[in-house]
């Protein structure tokens, strides 16, 4: 008991404290403290740094570690990493660079906030005021008195070996910049007896959540503050800084960053990520380096747009027929793209309405989606039909079976299987293949007028392709109908609002949860599923500043009740 | 008809999509149609043929380098000794190809002034009359006495420039080969200057008739695909500059497109074509199924135009002995006399290919779309 | 002769022959450093340090093709392994090995590269438990600058079978440009440089880093139990990178057989036969010399992970997706493409072990004191099958093993191989390997030596 408010009053809650003493009278199973840890992304590292330290500061390649795909996110697959050798490595050689740059002539007037009384020495009050305030900042929270000792003390050592204050300061900051707390998202809960195998987070790990999920960045000083003083704990201080968030022009940061993990732009089992694309340009002259670097964009822009600009309701992704196009993109959609350009300027992204007897609809006819779920030489229906069922719908798709006898389909003296739709029949017609492929190839084969590339291909010699199908119950011919069908099903809505939620805890709903997103995806489905009313709606809902303890790490219940 | 479907178009306002298509020139309300093209290969038309240069033709950069040295008073054995030598020779002395032109006592560059060094007397394409090829046009509108045979329609046409430049060896090969100086201006040109359109509009392309054909400079360079070539169904802002606007009545048969004559005008970049012109243009365009087209564009093209291209590439790039040609086209050039009796212009023939483009104007108004096989155009 | 110039001390020579610069040229191991066999340093008795490698190839061979006719060490070599022929006495094959599932899914792919490296056969594809090369990067690698390095050849950073601890595969560079400046950038510490100065700034990060791991005990007490584990490999790394800047700040011993490789241009990454090709000899170039020099002892070589997405330039279809959808030829009884593939990689192997064994050392070369396994996900990739699994080892790790042997097991568990090697490295606890029916004890004994 003792020990366990040493424990919190260390980490700085009083408000926790107080609780968890009055909680303690009332229950004879004490609170416990427990920190988790996420790895930060490649991507929230440069971007922490970025906005700590401004965008002058050179960050060089640290997607060392790629991350993996849990449950359908990169962002539940963090909650698994380390920071292994190779990325540690890699860590400490950009902490020294970041912390030279900091200290150097350019910066530090900017930066430090205070001058040495000698720049060959160490100097603890300017060292102690820099260590502090950027301990805060890097560390989501404020400094312990025995962190800030340590670092000082670092400072002091660095300074006196190297007879300088800067890089006495440098090796404090790259000391902070490879420490745990600052590689990893550290995030503090309590295990209350009242809600038993659900840990509350503390006010700065809501305060990180919050951030991170909003924004895909770390707590700005108003968020930091708003938890330092425990208004954040408050359901009037939480929605102030929800809306806070949800105002500013960074919503569109985490927007992007959610739909980048969502739409599996960085790989899905075998579909290799939009920077891994290889799709035979052979094959496919329009498909240059430009498509490739301009796929991504068309659909993240698309959906800016629409969810956030324009505050449209996510199902009329699938049946939208506006978008974003380059000249490189227009000539693979086939369509002209008139623009401004200056001769040798900037490449425009230029606006575009396509008409109702264009193929294209929606994000599924979209490059980053037909040709990131494709073989490098040909379309695969297979591959696209599993993909919008995983990424659109949340529907796990079983992988093939193991010892399958493929002889049935490699009998030599019948060498039907040519053609993708001949294939793809024996796929269908045999038992042991049907259950699965039955859900997948007919999707994909209303898409095959669309080639690897994206682009739109008439049938050829006449071959009528058989591009009907049914979702769910509901039949379709042709992707139009299909784009109609997604958007209609309960499903996507489900999938949109269970992965969001999903994202941002960095772990799959309790039953409880469950049941709320059930409630929730009702309520949007009638007054539109809007990006800010989800946001707003996830975020004011006490369960998102939740953890849970892991199944087998599950303590038993109190038997002195 | 089609612009009623609302499509506005503002400052990078919202384009039109293929709904609205079928737009431009049909003052008589019939439905037309309008291909739009961009230039995505141009270069001299060769024809080699083993007879055009008895005397064994100019050769190349060696040869030519040889010539020049034995014309300045060295042996033939010292010459291929310097050449050999990166143009230096025994004493380490480096001879100065560019600047070997004597004028008021000044050394003078022989580009900018080729009346500076005596006539050398290159070699020119011997032969006329049937029997004798090169690609080109009958420009003169009747037989001429040194009329070629063209290979493909084996009229009697009229190509003095070939005459000037077939003894080269740079220019002694045959499609698909090209020119190896003009191939890398063109390629060069292709990334950095502004992109050569023409259209061309009638009432169904599809089928013979009388069309309209228009050449434009574009705003917009090209882009290239995946192999190399211009990237077809790239979207072209037309250039409103009149210099580079040139409209021929033309027509459709059998698949090829001929034009009436006219003037013909596009401006370039310098190091490929500054200017490109023709007078008495002839044109003859095959539509090929795929949507491109491959032919010959002619005429009678102002000699110093094309002499100015190879001057300012050089004689080592252009691989030719320049003022050597630069006499010789002025010998030979066969139109537009000057007040002197000097002809200005000579007949030359080009080959040419287009591949299909979205062209718009300036205002974002799609002016031309893209045919091709298997596009949605169709 | 060895008389003669045994007084001479290393740093006379180098001294004396090279006024005393750093060492750039490669100079044959002098005689007079080694002993009598030319295996160890005359001055410390010390053995050369062995080193271990793993090579993956994704979707094996075309079945019954590659298996000889004999076993033992007179076989013939079939033909469709006949690159590998300059290899063969350093080489052992074995064959007829299965992987067992024990009811679990077969993830396509995965298990069987899973299994022959951890031992273990997970329920799902995302778990991965520690392979066996940290183990033997523990027993020999402990005072290397790298503990080891992972790279892939078609540009895959999750394309490594290699893991520490529990927490997922260790990422692979796919760079050769960016592992040519890590190991011989400006960190680089010629072995053979004559003169070494300890540069303070590396003392300076040293000393960050061993204030970071005093707190490891502080943090592990209040991590929860279920991250306690990453926890520990985050400091399990701190600690490597201590071990690299202690290594930086020492003068490395002299390696005759080290010189620095040319810095070649960045090729092409991607995944045709052709840009792979050239990437496997770049890194091969790289491993070769960072073992010369001391800088490792052990390495990870993956082509992608799994399902090899290798491909022919011009050819619609992939590797993988030939070995599902090509016909197997009613003459030929095989796949004809697939096959071809096969030999491809068959090459790059060869390549990669020939550049080891192209650095002298002594009478022998780096592959002799090498241990290369090359191992692969399915016995027969066109049905994902578990059984009739090939793996090789080529090299003698310093005489650990005997070389030139075809060993036919009769359906055991292919971690005998993991288990042999582990055996010849002299592990502690390497009497038994693997989980469930994977699990061995009995290791290829004809290839061990006896201690």
């Amino acid at each position: 008991m003792r020990m366990q408010i040493h424990h919190l009053l260390r980490l700085g809650r009083p408000l926790i404290v107080a609780a968890a003493l009055a909680l303690s009278a009332l229950l004879p199973w004490p609170a416990q403290a427990e920190m988790s840890l996420i790895r930060l992304t490649p991507e929230q590292y440069l971007r922490t740094i970025h906005d700590i330290f401004g965008l002058s500061i050179r960050v060089d390649d640290n997607k060392v570690e790629p991350g993996f795909r849990d449950e359908g996110l990169l962002a539940i697959g963090d909650r698994k990493l380390t920071v292994g050798s190779a990325e540690l490595e890699r860590y400490e050689t950009l902490a020294q660079e970041i912390a030279l740059q900091v200290v150097d002539a350019k910066h530090r007037p900017i930066l430090l906030g205070c001058k040495p009384k000698a720049e060959d020495a160490a100097d603890e009050a300017c060292a102690t005021q820099f260590i502090s305030k950027v301990g805060l900042l890097l560390f989501r929270r404020p400094l312990t008195a025995a962190e800030l000792q340590q670092y000082v003390s670092t400072h002091t050592r660095g300074a006196a070996q190297m007879h300088s204050f800067n890089t006495g300061l440098a090796a404090a900051l790259s000391e902070m910049l490879v420490s745990p707390e600052f590689l990893f998202r550290v995030v503090r809960s309590t295990d209350e007896a009242a809600h038993p195998g659900t840990l509350q987070l503390d006010a700065y790990s809501r305060a990180a959540r919050l951030s991170f999920f909003l924004w895909n960045a770390t707590p700005d000083r108003e968020l930091l503050a708003a938890a330092q003083s425990g208004r954040l704990m408050t359901a009037a201080g939480l929605q102030q800084q929800v809306d806070r968030l949800l105002d500013s022009p960074r919503l569109e940061d985490g927007m992007r960053t959610f739909f980048i993990d969502m739409l599996a732009f960085g790989g899905l089992d075998s579909d290799p990520g939009i920077d891994a694309l290889s799709i035979d340009t052979g094959f496919y002259p329009k498909f240059t380096a430009n498509v490739q670097a301009d796929a991504e964009e068309q659909t993240l822009r698309t959906i800016v747009d629409h969810l956030l600009y324009k505050n449209k309701d996510y199902r009329d992704l699938f049946t939208t027929r506006d978008t974003f196009l380059t000249p490189a993109l227009a000539a693979l959609y086939d369509v002209p793209l008139p623009r401004q350009q200056e001769l040798g300027g900037a490449v425009p992204w230029v606006p575009y309405h396509f008409s109702d007897s264009d193929p294209y609809i929606g994000l599924l006819t979209q490059v980053s989606f037909l040709s990131l779920h494709s073989h490098p030489g040909r379309s695969s229906p297979t591959r696209r039909g599993k993909a919008l069922r995983e990424i659109f719908l949340c529907q796990k798709v079983p992988p093939p079976p193991g010892n399958v006898d493929f002889s049935l389909v490699q009998n030599t003296s019948d060498p039907r299987y040519k053609t993708v739709r001949q294939r793809l029949t024996v796929h269908r017609n045999e038992p042991m293949c049907a259950g699965c492929h039955k859900i997948m190839d007919p999707i994909g084969l209303s898409f095959e007028n669309f080639d690897t590339a994206a682009e739109y291909r008439r049938s050829e010699n006449g071959a009528q392709i058989d591009a009907s199908g049914d979702l769910s119950g509901k039949p379709f011919v042709g992707v139009q109908q299909l784009a109609q069908v997604i958007r209609d099903d309960p499903a996507t809505t489900a999938c949109l609002i269970n992965r969001a939620f999903s994202y941002g805890t960095q772990r799959k709903p309790t039953a409880a949860e469950q049941s709320w997103l059930t409630r929730l995806q009702g309520q949007l489905s009638q007054s539109g599923v809007r990006w800010r009313d989800l946001m707003r709606d996830i975020t004011l809902n006490p369960d998102f500043y939740t953890d849970v303890v892991p199944a087998n790490y599950a303590r038993t219940t109190s038997t002195l009740h | 008809m089609a612009l009623s479907k609302g499509g506005v178009l503002r400052d990078g306002g919202i384009a039109l999509g293929l709904g609205a298509l079928f737009l431009l020139g049909a003052s008589t309300g019939a439905l037309a149609e309008t291909r739009g093209y961009a230039i995505s290969l141009i270069h001299t038309a060769t024809y080699p043929g083993k007879d055009d240069c008895p005397q064994g033709g100019n050769g190349g950069n060696t040869e030519i380098q040889e010539r020049i040295l034995m014309r300045h008073g060295y042996t033939r054995e010292q010459a291929e000794r310097i050449v050999a030598n990166e143009g230096k020779d025994d004493n380490g002395h480096r001879f100065n190809f560019e600047m070997r032109g004597q004028l008021d006592g000044h050394a003078v560059g022989i580009g900018d002034f080729p009346t500076s060094v005596p006539d050398p007397h290159i070699e020119t394409v011997v032969g006329a009359g049937p029997g004798h090829f090169a690609y080109g046009f009958n420009l003169a509108g009747h037989p001429t006495p040194d009329s070629f045979e063209d290979p493909e329609t084996h009229e009697l046409v009229q190509n003095q420039m070939w005459r000037v430049l077939g003894c080269f060896a740079v220019y002694q090969v045959k499609h698909p080969v090209i020119p190896y100086n003009e191939a890398i201006a063109w390629d060069t040109a292709e990334d950095d200057m502004p992109a050569w359109l023409l259209s061309i509009s009638g009432e169904d392309l599809r089928h013979d008739g009388d069309v309209t054909v228009t050449f434009d400079r574009s705003l917009d360079i090209a882009m290239r695909d995946t192999h190399g070539v211009l990237l077809a169904g790239s979207s072209y802002v037309i250039d409103s500059d009149p210099r580079s606007h040139s409209v021929f009545k033309g027509h459709i048969k059998d698949g090829v497109l001929t034009v009436e004559p006219g003037d013909f005008a596009m401006q370039g970049e310098s190091q490929f074509y500054a200017v490109l012109r023709f007078k008495q243009t002839h044109l003859r365009l095959k539509l090929k199924p795929d949507g491109t087209l491959v032919g010959l564009i002619g005429g009678y093209q102002p000699w110093l135009d094309y002499y100015y291209y190879l001057a300012v590439r050089s004689e080592v790039t252009a691989q030719v002995d320049v003022p050597g040609t630069y006499y010789a086209m002025k010998r030979l050039a066969d139109a537009f006399p000057d007040p002197s009796g000097q002809n200005t212009a000579i007949s030359a023939a080009y080959y040419l290919e287009a591949v299909p483009a979205f062209l718009t104007s300036a205002a974002g108004k799609l002016v031309g779309t893209a045919y091709m096989s298997g596009g949605r155009a169709n | 002769m060895m008389g003669a110039i045994k007084n001479l001390s290393r740093r006379k020579v180098l001294r004396g022959m090279l006024g005393g610069a750093a060492v750039t040229v490669g100079l044959p191991l002098l005689e007079c450093f080694l002993n009598e066999n030319g295996t160890a340093y005359a001055a410390t008795g010390k053995a050369l340090t062995p080193c271990f490698g793993t090579w993956f190839f994704g979707l094996g061979l075309t079945p019954k093709l590659w298996v000889p006719k004999q076993t033992g060490n007179k076989y013939t070599l079939p033909d469709h392994i006949g690159v590998l022929a300059p290899l063969q006495a350093k080489m052992n094959l074995y064959g007829g090995m299965q992987v067992f599932l024990d009811g679990k899914v077969n993830q396509n792919h995965i298990s069987g590269a899973q299994c022959q490296m951890t031992g273990i056969v997970t329920r799902t594809g995302t778990e991965y438990n520690t392979s066996f090369d940290t183990l033997i990067a523990d027993q020999i690698g402990k005072r290397s600058r790298f503990r080891s390095l992972e790279v892939d050849c078609m540009g895959d950073r999750r394309g490594s079978w290699s893991a520490r601890g529990d927490n997922g595969k260790s990422p692979a560079e796919i760079s050769p440009l960016a592992l040519y400046q890590r190991i011989f950038g400006p960190e680089f510490r010629d072995p053979n440089a004559a003169h070494f100065v300890p540069d303070p700034a590396v003392m300076l990060r040293h000393s960050v880093l061993s204030a970071v791991s005093e707190q490891r005990q502080a943090l592990t007490q209040q991590v929860s139990a279920w991250d306690r584990a990453r926890l520990d490999e985050y400091f399990s790394s701190v600690r490597d990178l201590e071990q690299k800047l202690q290594v930086e700040l020492e003068k490395p011993a002299p390696l005759p057989a080290c010189t620095v490789p040319q810095k070649e241009e960045e090729p092409d990454i991607g995944q045709l036969i052709d840009q792979v090709s050239k990437v496997n000899r770049q890194f091969a170039q790289l491993i070769a010399h960072a073992l010369a020099c001391g800088q490792t002892q052990v390495f990870n070589v993956s082509r992608g992970s799994s399902l090899s997405p290798l491909r022919e330039r011009g050819q619609t279809s992939g590797y993988h997706q030939m070995t599902h959808e090509e016909p197997i030829d009613a003459t030929l009884g095989y796949q004809i493409k697939c096959k071809w593939y096969a030999e491809q990689q068959m090459a790059m192997l060869r390549d990669f072990v020939q550049t080891l064994d192209s650095i002298r050392e002594g009478d022998g070369t780096l592959l002799d004191r090498t241990v290369v396994y090359a191992f692969t996900d399915h016995g027969e990739a066109r049905l994902h099958s578990m059984k009739d699994y090939m793996a090789f080892t080529f090299g003698s790790g310093g005489g650990r093993m005997k070389t030139g042997y075809y060993l036919a097991d009769e359906g055991g568990a292919a971690t005998r191989v993991g288990l042999t090697i582990m055996q010849a490295f002299g592990l502690p606890n390497s009497d038994a390997w693997g989980t469930e029916t994977n699990h061995v004890v009995k290791p290829f004994s004809e290839v061990l030596v006896a201690a």
